[in-house]
């Protein structure tokens, strides 16, 4: 399916064919219903009891967003169904208890989840409830003396002044309206682009301005030029620290700046200790990145709150309350490449919300996801927007699911905006979901708006059980029918696994632990 | 020329019987087949060391019968029998009838995403092992095994790290096919249009990969002679593989059976020739 469409007087032709709800039925064929979208949802505009109480434990702010981030969340509502951005997405469990956040440093142990989450070869950095612990993270001097020279990993804090790259990079999402884009980098010339539409505001990526101090941010910067040999493993860690009184909420905030050419790839693992606890554990991590001309940046990101990775024995367990509301936001300049591969398997409510801004010409973006939501009343949540503002630019989407439980939900909202000049772009856009289980729902909603009139843009958007073909094709071979499902269902998950490993590194070993571990979780949650 | 009983006089008629289907019928249950009859009455023998080819129209059945043998759910059998070495065939499974030796080459083979051909093959092998009683093999065993078989067919190693069928062209993906056959080595192969949608050279190498399996297995003395039963509706493909025995299909029925000279006559005269 190619869409073109032509400007016309309006202001922007939307384009939302498919608006996809979905449940498996029990017996009969699957309902493919097309409901409308109301395009503006009523707002509640009363302030939120549980924001103004979480902002009375935000730190003093310390720069001009973190001071708009307050503002913002003093007036907002906290997010529900009626809200389009959250609306298949429950979060209203998480106004039971009170915010906190970690004054000191947890006294759970990390041991056997740190154990777990190996990456041969690479550079850790562990952030246990959003703080970087140098204790357990590879030595500071040990990764800079690996990096290219000019380089520097470490907390925003600790730069040093004259990395102004880095500072601007922060600087410019700082001074930033936080309800439009974060990193206004390369900002286009006046009147060659219709800047984008502002988009609802994120409570949760504002909460995570405003806690996130410079203490709290993660940096790591590359010099024009230069590359990483070693791949960056952030290890998120979050802990049940607040007990069963309060929500144990961590700010976790990463920024990775890359001059003009240099090239980096970073794995993000997202783990929980202390799943079961009563009071939920709230996680929001969020990166920026920010790409010179031609840069590259590989970014992997694993998701598994609350499961046990390859040791086996911890896929039952449901992600207990826990709540992983992940947000990336990538400006790239022309020519750059950003690939991004996410899978999630764990949280009560797992979300990553991806934004890409494409800020010049020939630049490469490709976005690939899969979702695993075989607990009970599991919901996996992808948000991906990507703004294509200049000509030529591509980007290459494949976004799959499984829901595996009667109670479990996908959540999947795709939006792609080519503006006025971004004409010969490419945009092509695939989802696809494996509903396993009677009940099993997933909402879809690609949605593409474009303005340019020379574009290709694709979409495509299917909902299935296993394909009879495919599965009379291994039993042919002589495979029964038991294991040809549990290898079509983790086949159409490993297709999107698989591409964590980084295209260049296709045969090495670097990123073999990681891979691996994955597709045996996998296995083990669809067998 | 017209003749409903079936006679072979194809030259080697030496071994046993290794198929025999009697009075076959059989339709289409899927919601768009709407119960439609498509084999009305089919009788068809093949021994061992033959190689038969079934010749016909589009819609006759000809590819219907191959996928009925295998046991394709979209289709029930309403009469008739068919047995395989000597023992029933229609109760069993898909999968034991390929235990049993039966394989047929899809004419669109499957693509599945994330599952390497090594490892695809390794678990239809191991499917095989298990249900003869025998022990499973290791990947490098299996690798040992495999490696023989690549060279038999002349493929490229990087074949095998490749996923099953992704991305593949046609001719890559029919060679694919002949790779499963060869590591399988049923006693029965049946090649569904093995030949469409390749060019000459693809069919070429395809055909070369098919005739270099015979060879093989018939000079292995460890496993059964084979037999081969070809689908086709091109006479080009029965230049490359010589069969013993050529039949015609028409309306769901085997009408006519002959020596390879009944291809050079559907090629003259058409299928009118039978009408």
């Amino acid at each position: 399916m190619a869409h073109t469409t032509h400007a016309t007087s309006m202001a922007m032709a939307t384009h939302k064919p498919r608006n996809a709800q979905c449940t498996r039925q029990p017996r009969s064929a699957i309902k493919h219903a097309a409901t409308a979208m109301p395009q503006s949802m009523p707002k509640s505009t009363a302030t939120s009891e549980w924001l103004t109480s979480a902002l009375g434990s935000a730190p003093p702010p310390t720069s001009d967003a973190q001071t708009a981030a307050r503002a913002a969340l003093a007036s907002l509502a906290f997010p529900t169904s009626r809200d389009e951005e959250w609306r298949f997405t429950d979060v209203s469990q998480l106004e039971d208890a009170p915010l906190t956040v970690p004054l000191t440093p947890s006294t759970t142990s990390t041991d056997d989840v740190l154990a777990s989450a190996t990456f041969e070869g690479a550079h850790r950095v562990v952030l246990v409830d959003g703080r970087f612990d140098a204790n357990l993270s590879t030595p500071l001097d040990e990764m800079m003396s690996s990096l290219p020279s000019g380089s520097y990993v470490g907390t925003l804090a600790s730069a040093p002044e004259s990395l102004a790259d880095l500072r601007d990079a922060y600087d410019s999402l700082a001074s930033a309206p936080p309800v439009t884009e974060p990193l206004t980098r390369g900002v286009p010339e006046p009147g060659a682009v219709q800047p984008p539409p502002p988009k609802p505001t994120d409570v949760f990526r504002l909460l995570n301005t405003a806690f996130a101090t410079p203490e709290d941010t993660f940096c790591v910067y590359l010099p024009a030029g230069t590359k990483s040999e070693a791949t960056i493993h952030i290890v998120h860690v979050s802990t049940a620290f607040a007990g069963a009184s309060a929500v144990s909420a961590s700010f976790a905030r990463v920024l990775l700046v890359l001059g003009e050419g240099a090239k980096l790839d970073v794995a993000e693992e997202l783990v929980c200790c202390d799943e079961n606890a009563d009071a939920a554990v709230l996680a929001v991590p969020v990166l920026e990145a920010a790409l010179a001309p031609r840069a590259k940046l590989h970014h992997a990101v694993y998701q598994r709150f609350g499961r046990t990775s390859s040791s086996g024995g911890g896929y039952e367990s449901s992600g207990g309350n826990t709540y992983c509301l992940k947000s990336t936001i990538v400006s790239q300049a022309e020519e750059s490449v950003y690939d991004e591969t996410d899978v999630s398997t764990g949280a009560h409510v797992g979300r990553n919300t991806v934004t890409v801004s494409q800020r010049g010409p020939r630049t490469a973006t490709g976005l690939r996801s899969f979702t695993l939501a075989s607990a009970p009343s599991q919901t996996l949540d992808v948000h991906t927007s990507a703004i294509l503002s200049y000509p030529e630019g591509t980007t290459s989407q494949l976004h799959k699911c499984i829901v595996g439980n009667a109670s479990a939900k996908g959540v999947f909202d795709g939006n792609v905006q080519v503006l006025r000049e971004a004409q010969r772009t490419d945009a092509q856009q695939l989802t696809r979901t494996l509903l396993l289980e009677p009940r099993a729902t997933i909402h879809a909603k690609p949605n593409l708006q474009i303005v340019a009139d020379d574009v290709s843009c694709t979409h495509g958007c299917t909902i299935s059980d296993l394909d009879d073909t495919s599965m009379f094709y291994l039993q042919s071979r002589g495979i029964s029918r038991e294991a040809a499902r549990e290898q079509l269902v983790l086949s159409f998950g490993l297709e999107v696994v698989e591409k964590m490993r980084p295209s260049d590194q296709s045969d090495g070993d670097a990123w073999k632990d990681l891979v691996s571990r994955v597709t045996a979780d996998v296995r083990t949650a669809v067998s | 020329m017209v003749s409903c009983s079936f006679v072979i006089t194809g030259a080697s008629t030496s071994g046993d019987v290794i198929l025999e289907v009697s009075d076959l019928h059989a339709r289409l249950v899927t919601e768009q087949g709407n119960g439609r009859e498509i084999l009305k009455g089919v009788n068809l023998t093949v021994k061992r060391g033959e190689v038969h080819a079934i010749m016909g129209k589009n819609g006759c059945g000809k590819s219907t019968l191959s996928k009925v043998l295998v046991g394709h759910p979209d289709y029930e059998v309403t009469s008739g029998s068919v047995t395989f070495k000597g023992e029933p065939l229609l109760d069993l499974e898909p999968e034991e009838r390929s235990h049993a030796g039966l394989f047929l080459s899809f004419q669109s083979p499957v693509e599945v995403p994330g599952v390497s051909n090594t490892d695809f093959l390794r678990m239809a092998y191991n499917a095989k092992l298990q249900a003869s009683g025998g022990e499973e093999l290791d990947p490098l065993e299996f690798y040992g095994f495999l490696m023989p078989k690549l060279e038999q067919l002349k493929m490229d190693p990087s074949f095998l790290q490749r996923n099953v069928n992704e991305g593949f062209s046609g001719g890559e993906k029919k060679r694919n096919e002949i790779l499963q056959l060869a590591v399988l080595s049923p006693d029965l192969g049946i090649l569904d249009e093995i030949d469409s949608g390749l060019d000459v050279d693809a069919l070429r190498d395809v055909a070369a990969a098919i005739n270099g399996y015979i060879a093989a297995a018939e000079k292995d003395e460890s496993t059964n002679t084979p037999a081969m039963l070809m689908i086709t509706h091109y006479r080009r493909l029965l230049e490359y593989i010589q069969p013993s025995v050529v039949h015609i299909m028409l309306d769901g029925k085997i009408v006519d059976s002959g020596s390879s000279d009944m291809a050079q006559i559907l090629e003259e005269k058409g299928y009118d020739n039978w009408m």
